[in-house]
């Protein structure tokens, strides 16, 4: 077996934001709040609770996996061949939150799913970004 | 990419064409993230008001 195989990659994202914990968590936990910065929704923060992430173009299937209130959530994120994870960590600071965001399970053998769907991907991204210019 | 293990380093090198499609799609990824971040922030700073 050839062990890059098992390799993934992440992305990372993560920002000082000027809010405390709570006030983030509401915006990452409320469906409405949570269609305002990402997409329409169906989520709760129930662990195992399934849902949509939802668009004209399409769906992104997700699961909650972890809820601990003002710290941590994750959730799967499956759309296009791409099985991987989601997890939001929030930390206090004296100015307001270290907001991360990983996703994780960039792996070299669902390249095949990316390339099969590559131009499904770049619609998938060109269509994200004007849904939301849209409804701003 | 490849990994070979000696000891408790890891050597990588690249093969040309594998990696560069995972870099395509996490890149894009990674400028999704960041402008959901924007519209992020911009919504606490509306709900503050």
């Amino acid at each position: 077996m050839n062990e890059a195989s098992t390799e993934t990659r992440s992305v990372v994202v993560e920002r000082e934001v000027p809010f405390p914990p709570e006030k983030i968590w509401r915006a990452l936990t409320q469906p409405h709040l949570i269609e305002e910065w990402l997409m329409k929704n169906d989520f709760k923060p129930v662990v195992d609770h399934r849902f949509n992430l939802r668009a004209d173009w399409g769906t992104v299937d997700c699961q909650v996996l972890v809820v601990e209130p003002n710290k941590t959530l994750s959730y799967t994120w499956a759309a296009y061949g791409l099985e991987s994870v989601v997890a939001w960590t929030l930390t206090a600071t004296s100015a307001g939150t270290h907001l991360r965001m990983e996703q994780s399970g960039f792996r070299p053998d669902q390249q095949q799913a990316y390339q099969g769907a590559k131009y499904g991907w770049q619609r998938f991204f060109a269509a994200l970004e004007q849904v939301l210019t849209r409804t701003d | 990419m490849r990994g070979r293990h000696e000891g408790r380093q890891t050597h990588y090198s690249a093969q040309p064409g594998a990696l560069a499609p995972l870099i395509d799609w996490t890149s894009q990824m990674a400028g999704f993230w960041q402008r959901r971040f924007d519209d992020l922030e911009d919504l606490l700073k509306r709900v503050d008001q």
